[in-house]
């Protein structure tokens, strides 16, 4: 036994050797595996539609890009071990919104600023959802029993996070005032909403199955226009509120990440966004893709972040 | 519905089905017995494959990992003494003893055959009350998930007579450890000190691991004689003993009783989400404790306990099951993984999954069923090869057993953050054993410290009433079971004091 | 709440102090192993993220298997050396290769 094991471990060791040799110290980018974090649990809808992105991510870039989720305190210890990473392009950050939302909350304080933009992937409207056992067939009923009972309706959200942004933003144009119940996750959210424990919560359309099921309703979508997916769901705007918002989900990496590397970074994930295959999963995410290259994914996070400072501000979460 | 079942089993007898099953089932178990390695990530690492592959296949084989992970977890816990994953904590308690007295055969047939017919019985209930049971699931609001808890903890405080003082207090320092970090709700840091590293909280796998693999391996380096070249013992120092499938299984038959009740209490965690496989585990091994004609015989090798953890954790994956089938709601990361699997295929989740994917819902049942027997065969075949381990010196078992648990420490979220964790509370199992700290009421703290006061503040966010906790009737009745469970528990200590006389644990 | 477990604590070890003399049929224990095993795990979790995973595994293995038994020949000594690199490599190629985790490299060695 020992000596088979003896052999086995030689054997190893010289195929080590001879793999660690044939790949010189420093190769044409990328020469290994791209760790990609995503800071929430496998099986989240930003681990639903980054996996996708990563197989064709991975084609283009001739490496394999593996997913590490990075769980844990609304997405934070992600970004914070993102921003420790070594800026040499072997570690690149999936994000969406929470970045800018979580820093002025007072959670964390990691700031988009702290990266490199490569590129905008995906954007995913949010839809407004009722649970089946709350009287309200559309928009008016709900807002008229709203302000009858102030601060009674109940909303689950991930506080501070997109979830509770924007619902908050609804109170806001429409004059009205929810009671916010912490849920993380869509998952808990929908066995919440199911069971009648919360009125509302902010989700998108993957949920559809259970809408047609007639356990859930749609209120309004946050879209510019009606979505062909569920045609029926008006837009916030139909119903006289000005608000768009959609959870945009880009790559970045750590800041210092050399100019060649990023652009390497950003040619394979304009192709990669351009994959029919790509596009498929993404509208079976109920999600389009929204692709930016990294000069204007800068000007787009810089107008976001100061977007999500005044809506902070306004809605009085702003800790910073 | 029982010609769909039939449809659904001739279905997944193909081959193109059967492999993908087969394949999954084969990882699972290896996923599962290696310590860190958790069924999560084995089903992460299938899924790729499954991109490719007819929906059914894909599905096939998830399940497929998810079954032999439920069971694969028991060889560690055996063998090692340390869990091969969560969900076989409790197996743990009298594996380990079993197979040190001798019989490392018995121990594990009898935990591979109770995961078989509890996970059967459970398929039973998935095929025909998954609508029923999982809406019954979403009647739990935060009041019952806090008030079902609290009856958890109630109930295993009082699993080591020993000292039903140490148990309680077990059970609170496993809580504490769940507060230190950023809070649950609003992303407070609580009792950091400053630092980033407690700032990220202990995350349960690497605390587990941790705790059970230091203290195991450490307890074992004590009575190695002597550093300097004297023959060193092997971890279970046992030899193979003769063993008999029939004897194991007329064992399990004996007592309907234990296994139908272990099967449930399985059961009904699964269907409630956000609890697992770990929970069902160690509250099936309470029950069976409580129930037993023997409870004193319980951490010493006993075959109830055993039975008990294995039937339990192998019907959880049914409960678990239930909740995505009834409703396209995962209700653990596995499952969520199957979901994102399903609605990359252009599968529409939800309640009426089942109704508009009759081949593919009674697929998923088939497959859930046939991974078992594929699962003994697996286990048929390489538990001789398993079993060697026993016969491996402990100076080269312990240094690669650590490498494992490092690497699945690491592999949780790949940082480093997880391993120092993992390397402290080495330190603090270690230590806590030694003082005589019975382990499972800990560990029940710490798999449902953020759970319960996640649900505390939820359901005082969404109603500031107390009294919600009592009228609600399931909440009420779930206390009530409580109160009650905590004075059988005295009764049963004292009573137990007057018998037997204590007895220092020897972990 | 405090208190009560203090006290509780305190009923139970007077309660027990009388019964713990059993330690004598034990083997003798060998605490200054455990202490040494617990540094070289400390050390070995230190150096991981300098030395990378296959250097500090590597050394880790061997580390540890000559702390718990030290070989004395030159045979016992090949024998410790082949299953540290066995280890450190068989586990880098299946959780790299196979299991897709990226296992840590090192700050120093970049390898």
């Amino acid at each position: 036994m020992a000596r088979t094991f003896v052999t086995l471990a030689g054997a190893a060791v010289l195929t080590g050797m001879l793999t660690a040799l044939s790949t010189p110290a420093m190769a044409q980018y990328p020469d290994r595996p791209i760790k990609m974090i995503v800071p929430w649990a496998a099986g989240g809808d930003t681990d639903n539609i980054f996996r996708p992105f990563a197989v064709e991510f991975q084609k283009q870039l001739g490496q394999p890009v593996v997913i590490a989720n990075v769980g844990g305190a609304s997405g934070t210890v992600g970004a914070r071990e993102a921003q420790k990473s070594a800026p040499d392009g072997y570690t690149v950050y999936a994000v969406h919104d929470y970045i800018h939302l979580t820093f002025y909350a007072g959670i964390s304080d990691v700031k988009y600023s702290d990266f490199e933009p490569i590129c905008l992937v995906a954007a995913t409207p949010s839809v407004l959802t009722a649970s089946a056992k709350t009287p309200w067939k559309n928009w008016q009923e709900l807002a008229d029993d709203a302000k009858k009972r102030p601060g009674e309706i109940t909303v689950g959200a991930t506080l501070g996070s997109t979830s509770h942004i924007f619902p908050a933003m609804i109170e806001k144009a429409a004059g009205i005032k929810f009671k916010f119940v912490s849920y993380d996750g869509l998952a808990p959210r929908m066995n919440a909403l199911l069971g009648g424990h919360i009125n509302l919560t902010d989700s998108n359309l993957t949920q559809k199955g259970k809408v047609e099921a007639a356990v859930l309703r749609f209120i309004a979508i946050a879209s510019e226009k009606r979505d062909p997916e569920a045609p029926d769901v008006p837009t916030l705007k139909e119903l006289g509120m000005n608000i768009v918002y959609e959870v945009v989900r880009g790559v970045l990496v750590p800041k210092g990440t050399l100019a060649p590397v990023r652009a390497k970074l950003e040619e394979a994930c304009a192709k990669a966004v351009k994959e029919p295959g790509f596009a498929q999963a993404m509208k079976l995410q109920g999600t389009r893709v929204a692709y930016l290259n990294a000069n204007d994914y800068a000007q787009f996070l810089a107008k976001v972040d100061g977007e999500s400072k005044a809506i902070m501000t306004d809605l009085g979460l702003i800790k910073k | 519905m029982l010609d769909l079942l039939a449809n659904g089993l001739v279905n997944i007898a193909q081959w193109k089905y059967l492999l993908p099953l087969f394949a999954g089932t084969f990882i699972g178990v290896i996923g599962g017995s290696l310590p860190g390695v958790t069924i999560t990530m084995t089903v992460i690492v299938v899924l790729p494959f499954t991109y490719g592959l007819d929906p059914l296949a894909g599905l096939a084989a998830m399940t497929g990992v998810y079954v032999g992970g439920s069971t694969g977890g028991l060889i560690a816990c055996c063998l090692l003494g340390i869990p091969g994953s969560p969900a076989s904590i409790a197996t743990t308690f009298d594996g380990f003893p079993m197979s040190r007295n001798g019989e490392p055969g018995r121990a594990i047939w009898l935990g591979v055959w109770a995961s078989v017919w509890g996970g059967l019985l459970g398929a039973l209930f998935l095929v025909f009350l998954t609508g029923p049971l999982a809406a019954i699931a979403l009647e739990f609001g935060p009041w019952e998930y806090f008030s079902l808890f609290v009856l958890a903890m109630a109930m295993v405080a009082g699993l080591t007579e020993a000292s039903l003082l140490k148990g309680l207090l077990s059970t609170a320092i496993g809580l504490l450890i769940t507060v230190v970090g950023h809070d649950p709700i609003g992303s407070v840091p609580r009792f950091t000190f400053g630092s980033e590293f407690i700032g990220g909280g202990f995350p349960f796998l690497p605390v587990l691991i941790g705790i059970f693999a230091f203290a195991q391996i450490m307890t074992d380096l004590e009575k190695l004689n002597g550093p300097r070249g004297q023959p060193v013992e092997s971890l279970a120092g046992v030899k193979l003993e003769r063993f008999s499938h029939l004897k194991v299984n007329l064992e399990i038959f004996r007592q309907p009783f234990l296994l139908a009740w272990s099967t449930i209490v399985g059961l009904i965690i699964g269907i409630l989400p956000a609890i697992g496989g770990s929970a069902s585990s160690v509250m099936a091994y309470d029950q069976a404790k409580k129930f037993s004609k023997t409870p004193e015989r319980f951490g010493k090798g006993h075959p109830e306990g055993i039975i008990a953890s294995e039937a339990s954790n192998n019907a959880n994956v049914s409960g678990s099951l239930m909740t995505i089938m009834a409703f396209g709601i995962p209700g653990d990361a596995v499952t969520a993984v199957m979901l994102g699997a399903m609605t990359i295929h252009g599968i529409q989740s939800g309640p009426l999954f089942i109704s508009q994917n009759p081949d593919l819902a009674y697929g998923i049942y088939a497959a859930y069923i046939l991974a078992h027997p594929c699962m003994l065969l697996i286990c048929v075949v390489l538990m001789p090869l398993m079993l060697r381990v026993t016969s491996v010196r402990m100076a080269v078992l312990a240094p690669v057993v650590l490498v494992l648990c490092v690497v699945g420490a690491y592999a949780l979220n790949n940082t480093m953050q997880s391993v120092y964790v993992l390397l402290l509370f080495g330190v603090v199992g270690y230590v806590l054993v030694k003082l005589g700290f019975p382990l499972a009421p800990l560990i029940l703290g710490l798999i449902l410290g953020d759970q319960i006061e996640i649900n505390l503040v939820r359901a005082i966010m969404t109603d500031p009433s107390p009294w919600l906790f009592l009228t609600r009737p399931i909440s009420g009745g779930l206390l009530v079971a409580a109160a009650l469970s905590v004075a059988l528990a005295i009764w049963q200590h004292l009573r137990h004091q007057n018998r037997v006389a204590e007895e220092e644990p020897d972990f | 709440m405090a208190v009560a477990s203090a006290l509780l604590v305190l009923q139970d070890l007077m309660k027990r102090a009388p019964v713990t003399v059993e330690a004598g049929d034990m083997p003798r224990r060998n605490y200054r192993l455990v202490v040494i095993a617990f540094a070289i795990v400390g050390g070995y979790v230190a150096l991981l993220p300098l030395l990378g995973f296959r250097v500090a595994t590597l050394l880790f293995v061997g580390a540890l298997q000559a702390a718990l038994g030290r070989p004395r020949t030159m045979r016992q000594w090949l024998v410790v050396a082949a299953i540290a690199v066995g280890t450190a490599l068989v586990s880098y190629f299946v959780f790299e290769r196979y299991l897709l985790v990226l296992l840590p490299r090192g700050a120093w060695t970049g390898f």
